[in-house]
C-alpha cells in the first residue's frame, strides 16, 4: 500500500454533535478508484463519518486530508468544490425543484474533471429519467428518487462520491438494479465510499471495508478476504 | 422531600437573601413620601412604571413566546379610558386604574381571536396594525380631542384628592402597588403548574401539545392578562401627565421601543432582567437624556449586539457564569447533598 | 364616476403596495425571515434618492440607477454581517435585531435629514394625466409606476422559476445543509436574496418619494402596508402579492372617498376581515 496512491485520508478523527461524541480517534484511507465500504449497526457513526468528510460537520483541519489538502474544517460548499459528492441518507431531492432543476442544481459548483456529465448521460444510466423531467421528486417511487439523488451529485463531476445508505427503504429488486450501475458511476478513475446495511451487499461491491462500532474502527480489511464471523464479532463489539 | 438523599429544593441561601431584603426594600418604599422628594416621587414612579411595563413584555416575549411591538395599543387604551371615564362618567380617576385593568383584558379577547392566527414575525406585525388601528380609531373621537388630543380637567383631577401633595403620595402608592401586583403575579405564575406549561410551550410548542399542554388557551391567557396590566398601566401614566394624544399614547418610540431594547440587554425570559434593564435605561438616560435620537441609537446598537453575542442579556450571562437565582424558579435536585438544576 | 375613479386610483396604488409587499415576500419565501425594518429601508432609499438628486442634479428617474446599485450592495452587506447570524431556529433574534435596525434606522434619518417632509420633483410628468372612458383622468405616473410594478413582479417570477439563481434560491430555501452539498455557500445565496430584495425595496422608495411626501418615521406604515398585502393575497405567491395590494389600494381608495380621515382604517379593517374569514390569504402557496 503506497502512501502516494491515497486519495482521502481520515485522521485520528473525534466527531461531536454538540457535546455528545459521536466518533472516537477514526483513521480511515480510500485510495484512487477504490471502493470502501463502511458497515455498522444504526447509531455506530456512519453517517457522521460521511457528514464530516462532506463538511457538513466541521472537525479540526488536519483530521480529513483529501489529495493531501487538509479540508476538516472547510465549508460543504468548499468541500463540493473539491470534487467530493455527497448522496445523501433519505435521498433529499429538493421538493421546489423538478427532477430536471435537481440535475441541474448538481452542478451549481461548476466543476470540471475528466469526466462531463450532463443530463444526458445521467438518462443513460437511468432512463426512466427522460420521462420524468418535469416531474416533481413527489412524484417519484423511492428507488427512483434515489437514482435522481445519485444523478444529482453526479452532475457536479465528482472525483470522490459518497454514498450514505442508499439502499435504506427500497426493495431488493431495486437495490439491485442500482449497484448494478455502479461500475458505471465511477468509471474513470473515481473513488467512492458507500455506507451499507447490507453486509453481504458491500462486501460484494467493495474492495476493502471497515467496520464501525459505537464511533470507534472495530475492523478493517480487503472485502474479498474478510469473513463473516470476524465482521460479526466486529458488529457487535464482541 | 427527602427520600434516600434525594431532595427537590428551589430556594437557595442566596435567593432566600435576596427575597427578604426585597420586602424590606418594598416596605421602606412604600414610606417613600416620608423620606423622599417630590422629585424623587416622580422619579420612583415612572421607575416603577416602566418596570412593569417592561416585565409585561417579557412575560409576553420572554416566557410565553410571542413577540409583540403593539403592546402601546393597550397602553393607550388604557390612558384613554381613564380619560372617558373620568371626565364623561365622573368616576374617580383612581379607581379607573383597576377598572382599565378589566376592560383591557376584555378588548384584548376579540384581538387576541384575531391575531393568533398569525405566527412568529407576522404576529409581530399584526400586534402592530392593531396598535395603528387603535391609534386611527381614538383619533376619530372627538369628545376626547381627536388627533390634537385633550387634557384633563382640573376638576376631575382634584378628585383624586384637593391637595396637591396628596395627589402626589395616591399616584406613587398607585404605582408602587401596580408593580408589585404585577411582578408578584407573574413570579407565582411562573412557579406554578403554568408556569410550567409556558416553559414547555417555549421551548417546544410540538413536544408540549404532545404531553397536554392547551396551547392556544395558555398563550390567551397570558395575552390578555398582559392586555389588561398594560392597559392598567396607561392609565396611570397618562393620570401623572395630565395630558393624551393619539401620538403621544400609542408611539412605538416611548413605550416599545426602549422596553424591547432594556429587556434585551437586562435579560429576556429571566424576571431580574427587565429590572437590570429598567436599571440601566434611567442610569443611561441621566448621562444621553440630551441626545435625543442618539439616546435610542445607542440602545439599539446595544440590543442588537447583546442578541448576538449574549442572547441572554446580562443576568443571563451572569447566571450562567455563577450559577445563581435571585428569584427562584429552577427546581434543583440534589442527591445525597450534591446539587443539579434543570 | 367618482367611484369608478376611486376605484381606478386604489389599483394604481395597489402596484406601489404589491411593490413593498414583493421585497418582504421574497425574503421570506428564501430564508423564512422577515425585515422588521423593511419599510425604513424602503424610506432610506427614497432620502438617498433626495441626496442623490440635490447633488448630482439629476431627475429621480436617473438618481433611481444609483439608489439600486447603492441598495444591492447595502443589502448583501447586512445580510453577511448581521441577519445570517440571527437564522436559526429561534424566533427572538430574527426578530427582535431587525426591530432594532428599523428603530436604529428612523433615528439615523431623523438626526441626519430633520424630520422635515420631504419630496422627489420628477418635473411635469407629475400632473400630466390621460383620459380614458371620457370622464376619467388618470395620471400618467402612477400608470407607469403600476406598469413598473407588474413588470418588477414578472421579473422575480422569472429569475425564481427560469434561472439558476433562482435555482439556488429554491434549493437553499428547501434544504439549506444539502444545499450546500452542491456547492451553494448558503451565506452568499442569502446575501444575493436580500441584496435582489433592496433592489425592489429601492425601486419602491424612489417610487414613493416622487408620489408622496416622505420623512423618517414612515417606514412602520410601508412595512404595514406590504405585510398586509402579503396576508391577503396569501404567503408566498407573488400574483396573490400583486392581487393582495390591488385590494388593499381600492379598500384605501374607496375608504377615503367616503371620508379622508378614514383612507388608512378602511385597508387596516379590511385587513382584518380577511385574517378572520381567510387567514391563509386568497391565493397561499405556503405554509407561514
Amino acid at each position: 500500500m503506497l502512501m502516494a496512491e491515497c486519495v482521502l485520508k481520515v485522521n485520528n478523527l473525534d466527531a461531536f454533535y454538540g457535546d455528545f461524541q459521536a466518533l472516537f480517534n477514526v483513521n480511515i484511507e480510500v485510495k484512487a478508484s477504490e471502493v470502501v465500504a463502511i458497515i455498522g449497526s444504526n447509531g455506530a457513526g456512519k453517517s457522521t463519518l460521511l457528514k464530516s468528510i462532506s463538511g457538513l460537520i466541521k472537525n479540526h483541519t488536519p483530521m480529513v486530508e483529501y489529495k493531501s489538502i487538509k479540508i476538516g474544517s472547510y465549508r460543504p460548499d468548499q468541500v463540493s468544490k473539491l470534487g467530493i459528492a455527497l448522496v445523501p441518507e433519505g435521498r433529499q431531492l429538493f421538493p421546489s425543484l423538478t427532477v430536471k432543476e435537481n440535475l441541474l442544481i448538481g452542478a451549481a459548483a461548476n466543476r470540471s474533471s475528466g469526466s462531463e456529465w450532463t443530463i444526458e448521460r445521467v438518462v443513460e444510466l437511468f432512463p426512466f429519467i427522460n420521462e420524468r423531467l418535469g416531474s416533481s421528486p413527489a412524484d417519484l417511487s423511492g428507488g427512483q428518487q434515489q437514482m435522481v439523488a445519485i444523478g444529482r451529485a453526479l452532475m457536479g463531476n465528482p472525483d470522490f462520491i459518497l454514498f450514505d445508505e442508499i439502499s435504506l427503504g427500497l426493495a431488493p429488486v431495486i437495490i439491485k438494479s442500482i449497484y448494478k450501475a455502479l461500475p458505471n458511476i465511477i468509471k474513470g478513475g473515481v473513488s467512492a465510499i458507500i455506507v451499507e446495511q447490507d453486509i453481504g451487499m458491500a462486501k460484494s461491491v467493495s474492495n476493502r471495508l471497515y467496520c464501525l462500532q459505537e464511533g470507534r474502527v472495530s475492523l478493517s480489511g480487503t472485502s474479498s478476504e474478510v469473513s463473516f464471523e470476524q465482521i460479526r464479532k466486529a458488529y457487535f463489539g464482541v | 422531600m427527602k427520600n434516600s438523599g434525594l431532595e427537590v429544593r428551589s430556594f437557595s441561601r442566596v435567593s432566600i437573601i435576596f427575597l427578604a431584603l426585597l420586602t424590606l426594600l418594598v416596605f421602606i418604599l412604600y414610606l417613600a413620601p416620608v423620606w423622599g422628594s417630590r422629585s424623587d416621587l416622580r422619579l420612583l414612579s415612572e421607575f416603577l412604571l416602566f418596570l412593569t411595563l417592561a416585565s409585561l413584555w417579557n412575560l409576553l416575549a420572554g416566557f410565553a413566546g410571542m413577540v409583540s411591538v403593539g403592546q402601546q395599543a393597550y397602553l393607550g387604551f388604557g390612558g384613554y379610558f381613564l380619560f372617558a371615564a373620568a371626565m364623561f362618567l365622573g368616576i374617580n380617576p383612581l379607581l379607573c386604574v383597576p377598572i382599565a385593568f378589566i376592560f383591557g383584558t376584555l378588548i384584548s379577547m376579540p384581538v387576541a381571536v384575531l391575531i393568533f392566527r398569525l405566527n412568529g414575525a407576522y404576529f409581530a406585525i399584526g400586534t402592530w396594525v392593531i396598535a395603528e388601528v387603535f391609534r386611527l380609531s381614538f383619533a376619530q373621537v372627538s369628545s376626547l380631542g381627536g388627533g390634537s388630543g385633550s387634557s384633563l380637567p382640573v376638576v376631575v383631577v382634584k378628585k383624586i384628592a384637593s391637595d396637591k401633595t396628596l395627589r402626589e403620595y395616591y399616584s406613587f402608592w398607585m404605582a408602587l402597588t401596580l408593580a408589585v401586583l404585577v411582578l408578584t403575579f407573574i413570579y407565582f405564575l411562573l412557579r406554578s403548574r403554568h408556569g410550567l406549561a409556558l416553559k414547555a410551550l417555549r421551548d417546544s410548542e410540538l413536544s408540549a401539545k404532545s404531553v397536554g399542554v392547551n396551547i392556544w388557551t395558555t398563550k390567551f391567557l397570558v395575552y390578555i392578562f398582559t392586555a389588561g396590566a398594560t392597559a392598567a398601566t396607561g392609565a396611570l401614566i397618562f393620570l401623572q401627565k395630565l395630558r393624551i394624544s393619539p401620538d403621544a399614547a400609542f408611539s412605538v418610540n416611548d413605550w416599545t421601543a426602549f422596553v424591547i431594547f432594556v429587556v434585551v440587554i437586562g435579560g429576556i425570559g429571566t424576571i431580574e432582567g427587565p429590572i437590570i434593564g429598567t436599571i440601566i435605561y434611567f442610569i443611561l438616560r441621566e448621562t444621553l437624556a440630551d441626545l435625543g435620537s442618539y439616546y435610542l441609537i445607542i440602545l439599539g446598537v446595544l440590543a442588537i449586539g447583546v442578541m448576538l453575542k449574549f442572547p441572554s442579556g446580562i443576568w443571563g450571562a451572569i447566571k450562567s457564569k455563577f450559577d445563581i437565582e435571585l428569584f427562584p424558579l429552577t427546581r434543583k435536585v440534589s442527591v445525597n447533598n450534591y446539587t443539579v438544576s434543570d | 364616476m367618482d367611484w369608478v375613479n376611486a376605484v381606478l386610483q386604489g389599483i394604481l396604488l395597489g402596484g406601489l403596495y404589491a411593490l413593498f409587499a414583493a421585497g418582504l415576500s421574497l425574503i421570506f419565501g428564501v430564508m423564512r425571515l422577515v425585515n422588521i425594518a423593511h419599510g425604513d429601508l424602503i424610506v432610506l432609499s427614497a432620502f438617498i434618492g433626495l441626496t442623490v438628486t440635490e447633488v448630482l442634479g439629476l431627475s429621480p428617474f436617473i438618481s433611481l440607477f444609483f439608489v439600486i446599485v447603492f441598495m444591492a450592495i447595502l443589502g448583501y452587506f447586512l445580510q453577511r454581517t448581521l441577519l445570517n447570524r440571527t437564522i436559526g431556529s429561534d424566533i427572538l433574534p430574527p426578530l427582535l435585531v431587525t426591530f432594532g435596525l428599523s428603530i436604529i434606522i428612523q433615528n439615523v434619518l431623523l438626526e441626519i435629514y430633520t424630520a422635515d417632509s420631504q419630496k422627489l420633483n420628477a418635473g411635469s410628468i407629475e400632473t400630466q394625466s390621460i383620459q380614458i372612458f371620457g370622464e376619467i383622468n388618470l395620471g400618467v405616473l402612477p400608470c407607469i409606476m403600476f406598469v413598473t410594478s407588474v413588470l418588477i413582479i414578472a421579473g422575480l417570477q422569472h429569475t425564481f422559476y427560469r434561472t439558476p439563481l433562482g435555482r439556488a434560491f429554491r434549493a437553499t430555501s428547501d434544504n439549506p445543509e444539502i444545499a450546500q452539498i452542491m456547492g451553494l455557500n448558503k451565506s452568499h445565496v442569502f446575501g444575493m436574496a436580500m441584496a435582489l430584495s433592496l433592489v425592489v425595496v429601492a425601486v419602491a422608495g424612489i417610487f414613493l418619494g416622487i408620489r408622496t411626501s416622505f420623512d423618517p418615521s414612515i417606514g412602520p406604515g410601508r412595512l404595514i402596508f406590504g405585510f398586509e398585502a402579503v396576508i391577503i393575497g396569501g404567503l408566498g405567491n407573488l400574483w396573490g402579492t400583486l392581487i393582495g395590494g390591488i385590494l388593499l389600494g381600492v379598500s384605501q381608495s374607496i375608504g377615503a372617498q367616503i371620508n379622508p380621515g378614514w383612507q388608512l382604517l378602511a385597508g387596516h379593517i379590511v385587513f382584518l376581515v380577511v385574517l378572520a374569514v381567510r387567514p391563509k390569504g386568497f391565493f397561499p402557496r405556503v405554509e407561514g
